[in-house]
């Protein structure tokens, strides 16, 4: 498990260099169908503390709100998406978790920044774009990579448990 | 229509729309038209450190005019474009505790300063803010 939250991390910085693309909701969507909801839980959490550590962005209101975005994906998968296993529709629900997460964002963008942000509407309108291309990033990969990674990743998770 | 086929129209259009994102995302902007704006740089409690009107030609850029007019103005590389990290006696630090705000005509930029579309008569403003208001 540590080597998996390494792989999220180390992805995202990888990734720094192009705007709002990251293999985030691909990789947590993947972990949620293989690992289950609690240890995929646990992964975000680390993850998402070092990657705050690290950018120099940890704070009560955005970390937790962070949180709560990054666990739609899980929460989802493992409920409505349980059986699901055809990458079409989840490539689909991996772009509406990015749109999730920046929904859930826009709550601790607005009330931190509520002095500056005079137009709400306005901020939701040029938001749009970003969030688009966050949602085409999550889409693609899970929609390429999904059934051969996760064929992989159960082979690979089922001698990890044999062996232990 | 078979679910290969499909998942090479879909991949196809995703790539496409993801190009599109970048190319639109990383585009600076220049002026399109010579004019003049107020540029205010206001330190933490709207502190006046510097106001001038600055004259632009047709192709400047913000960022240009900025480093030009005032001290000690320094910008950072991000995913985002360019953020100002220093202008006169305003400083980032490292932890993102304080950050230089863009304000244009009194609303909060919605764009990174490589990006902000500007026009004869705009006021911005770069004013030091906490990150979590006290």
């Amino acid at each position: 498990m540590a080597a998996l939250t390494a792989v999220l991390l180390l992805q995202k910085q990888l990734l720094t260099f192009l705007p709002n693309i990251t293999l985030n909701f691909f990789l947590i969507l993947l972990y949620a169908k293989v690992l289950g909801l609690g240890r995929t839980a646990a992964i975000v959490t680390v993850y998402l503390l070092l990657d705050s550590i690290l950018w120099g962005s940890l704070n009560p209101i955005f970390t937790s709100a962070q949180w709560i975005g990054w666990m739609w994906g899980p929460l989802i998968t493992c409920t409505l998406l349980k059986k699901t296993e055809n990458s079409i529709p989840l490539a689909f629900s991996a772009a509406g978790f990015a749109f999730l997460y920046s929904w859930t964002m826009i709550v601790p963008t607005a009330l931190v920044y509520t002095n500056q942000i005079k137009n709400l509407w306005a901020y939701l309108m040029v938001d749009i774009p970003w969030e688009l291309m966050l949602a085409v990033s999550a889409f693609l990969p899970t929609l390429l990579l999904y059934e051969p990674m996760a064929k992989l990743m159960r082979r690979l998770w089922k001698k990890r448990e044999q062996r232990s | 229509m078979n679910k290969k086929a499909t998942k090479i129209v879909l991949a196809l259009l995703a790539v496409a729309v993801l190009a599109l994102g970048i190319i639109w995302a990383t585009g600076g902007f220049a002026a399109k038209a010579d004019g003049h704006i107020t540029v205010v740089v206001k330190d933490l409690g709207d502190k006046l450190l510097a106001e001038k009107k600055i004259g632009y030609k047709t192709g400047d850029k913000l960022t240009d005019l900025v480093k030009n007019n005032f001290k000690n103005v320094t910008y950072k590389e991000d995913q985002y474009g360019l953020l100002i990290m220093t202008i006169e006696s305003i400083t980032t630090p490292e932890d993102w505790s304080t950050w230089i705000a863009i304000l244009i005509n009194g609303e909060l930029a919605q764009v990174g300063i490589s990006s902000l579309e500007f026009k004869d008569g705009d006021t911005i403003s770069f004013v030091n803010t906490q990150l979590i208001p006290q």
